[in-house]
């Protein structure tokens, strides 16, 4: 049942949590989008994990299905159009079992979500503070000016100067960066033990993109939140990140601990996708070339290769390619999608 | 920190915008939008105060006087049973602001719920309801308020209940559109994201970004009531005699034209101008609220 051989989960008698089983496991989640021409999988056998405290970073170009895996674990999907299939066990509790209710009752409270763009994240018919207050209350319960004092609160301790003021404003008085940090307050007013960051980051200048990932990672070590952190910046995944599930087409093709992936990528997309660093490039000497670019593009979800997902844009492809390779442990905490792992044997 | 708050595109311009006053000082600085609110008021002001504003009784007929041209004594005239108009056209406005409103306000009632349903829920329930809006839609707006108000029977009550159920479908179509829109908001998604439930995430959240756009529509709306009212009051379905309306007033009226024209004239410029003024005061609305003007 279980494809990890690392981490065994505790038996199901045992009602406490063991403290070695990761906060929020994932397995092979899949979602199917019901469209006129049948249903189109937009993400396949997902499998994740992330312990308290750290962080997984997951990376992939657009359309790659990041953002789609990170709504199905938030069970943000609409019902009517998306079924998500597979496993998302947070805590040992099976969230695609629950009921629309329970999981509204987890949606801020357990699991918060930070989202891409802070300009349009916030409901300009509210001030920030009783945006904040609202989950606050939501979760906490008490009176609206505990939930008022709460929000005062998180506005001070994710950094926004003169908190009690701000939160009398809204939010089109705040800049992009501000309002993110209101966002980050919001989804952390209730303590939540995983915070799901959909390219937290990507809307904001480069300055304020370090400030955002820095309070993170400082809210992060005082409360031991678990993160996922989604983002197509590898530079961001290298910087925050524990560990790395990189996804093309829907899949995850390598998951790896940070340090390693960066240094030996072990799937062909992952190698194309560090290639295309442009600081790394410079960095290896090379003068004014074209930046290097993994030819091709993403197939569509109606055109999927029956095979391996990025044959077509594959330098290694062989003939195996065209079924489908499976997960496979290809080093310590390290999986890849590919018939050719590892790929260090290639380039000798 | 403050200089980089200060300095945000967009943070100085709409500062004052979003305040109450803001939101008065930018339909009075457009000149005809102050024009329509000003008459407006002092339309509303007239009418609240009927029993001190109006110089005579509306009801009392003095067969001494009938028909006078407007003269220092009646400065509108009497009509055909000696009646002050001046008056009647104070307490008229009572009956047609009085309607106006209320007829919008039933509309809104019952057409800003299903509309919201509509948009966002989607679904089976939106493509019922625009259906059936779109069939009511098609019928000519008149003729539906004067079948009602002949199926209730005449009276103003019957009347305003007439024009606020004919208006409903507008208000229906109009807030499942922004609905739509506002459906697809980040925030909607991040309200979500903090466990809000539907109800509260289409009441609290919705509804309050979509308020502008209905209150420009109820404005307008207003105006096209009372020429509603008007028109069912003329036919005889609105306002009973001897209470005066507008309508009513020009239905008298129209007996005696050729005779005593000012009878026709005062109540036709009582409509014509109020609706003008609302429709000003809703233009000026709509582009005050309009948020590509720099409120959001």
């Amino acid at each position: 049942m279980m494809p990890r051989a690392a981490v065994l989960p505790p038996p199901d008698f045992l009602p406490e949590p063991d403290m070695a089983e990761p906060l929020i496991e994932v397995q092979n989640l899949a979602v199917d989008f019901l469209s006129a021409e049948g249903p189109l999988r937009a993400v396949d056998d997902v499998s994740l994990s992330v312990e308290r405290g750290r962080t997984l970073g997951i990376v992939g170009e657009s359309g790659s299905g990041k953002s789609v895996t990170s709504l199905a674990l938030m069970g943000l999907l609409p019902r009517r159009s998306a079924r998500v299939s597979g496993s998302v066990r947070l805590d040992g509790r099976e969230l695609l079992d629950l009921p629309e209710t329970a999981l509204r009752d987890l949606r801020g409270d357990v699991i918060s979500m930070i989202f891409q763009e802070p300009m349009t994240s916030l409901n300009p018919a509210y001030r920030v503070g009783d945006q904040i207050a609202e989950a606050v209350e939501r979760h906490r319960g008490g009176n609206a000016a505990a939930a008022w004092t709460r929000a005062v609160e998180m506005l001070r301790r994710v950094g926004v100067p003169s908190p009690e003021l701000r939160a009398r404003d809204y939010p089109h008085r705040l800049s992009g960066g501000m309002r993110q940090r209101v966002m980050i307050a919001m989804a952390l007013a209730c303590d939540p033990d995983l915070l799901i960051a959909d390219e937290p980051t990507t809307a904001l200048d480069v300055t304020i993109q370090a400030q955002i990932l820095h309070l993170m990672g400082e809210l992060q070590r005082e409360a031991g939140t678990g993160i996922i952190l989604v983002s197509h910046d590898l530079s961001v995944i290298a910087e925050t990140c524990d560990e790395v599930a990189v996804m093309y087409a829907g899949q995850v093709v390598e998951r790896a601990p940070v340090a390693a992936i960066f240094e030996a990528p072990e799937h062909p997309y992952t190698l194309g996708l560090l290639g295309a660093l442009p600081a790394r490039r410079a960095r290896a000497g090379g003068a004014r070339q074209r930046l290097p670019v993994i030819p091709g593009t993403v197939p569509q979800l109606h055109e999927m290769p029956r095979g391996c997902r990025f044959q077509g844009r594959c330098p290694f492809r062989i003939a195996r390619c065209a079924e489908p390779p499976p997960m496979e442990p290809v080093g310590p905490g390290r999986e890849s999608r590919c018939w050719r792992t590892p790929l260090e044997a290639l380039a000798a | 920190m403050s200089t980089a708050l200060s300095q945000s595109p967009g943070a100085g311009a709409p500062r004052k915008a979003r305040s109450r006053t803001g939101l008065i000082w930018r339909i009075v600085r457009r000149r005809t939008a102050a024009i329509g609110l000003g008459f407006v008021v002092l339309m509303i002001v007239l009418a609240v105060f009927a029993p001190w504003t109006a110089p005579y009784d509306p009801l009392a007929q003095d067969y001494t006087a009938i028909r006078q041209p407007p003269g220092w004594t009646h400065p509108f005239g009497t009509d055909a049973l000696g009646r002050d108009i001046l008056s009647r056209i104070i307490w008229g406005a009572r009956a047609s602001l009085l309607a106006g409103t209320l007829s919008v306000m039933i509309a809104m009632l019952i057409g800003v719920p299903i509309g919201l349903a509509a948009g966002y829920l989607g679904g089976w329930t939106d493509r019922i309801v625009s259906r059936f809006v779109d069939a009511i839609l098609a019928i000519p707006f008149l003729i539906l308020a004067i079948v009602l108000a002949a199926a209730l029977g005449p009276s103003l009550q019957n009347a305003m209940i007439a024009i606020g159920v004919s208006a409903a479908p507008l208000f229906v179509r109009l807030t499942r559109g922004q609905v739509l829109g506002a459906k697809a908001e980040d925030y909607v998604e991040a309200a979500r994201a903090v466990g809000n439930s539907h109800p509260r995430i289409a009441l609290r959240h919705i509804l309050p970004n979509i308020l502008p756009a209905l209150i420009v529509q109820a404005t307008l709306t207003l105006a096209a009531a009372i020429v509603f009212e008007a028109s069912l009051s003329f036919l005889g379905l609105g306002q009973t005699p001897p209470n005066p309306s507008w309508g009513s007033m020009l239905n008298d009226a129209q007996r005696s034209l050729s005779r005593a024209p000012w009878i026709a004239v005062w109540p036709g410029m009582a409509i014509f101008l109020t609706v003008l003024s609302f429709n000003l005061l809703g233009d000026g609305l709509r582009d005050a609220l309009d948020p590509r003007r720099g409120s959001t």
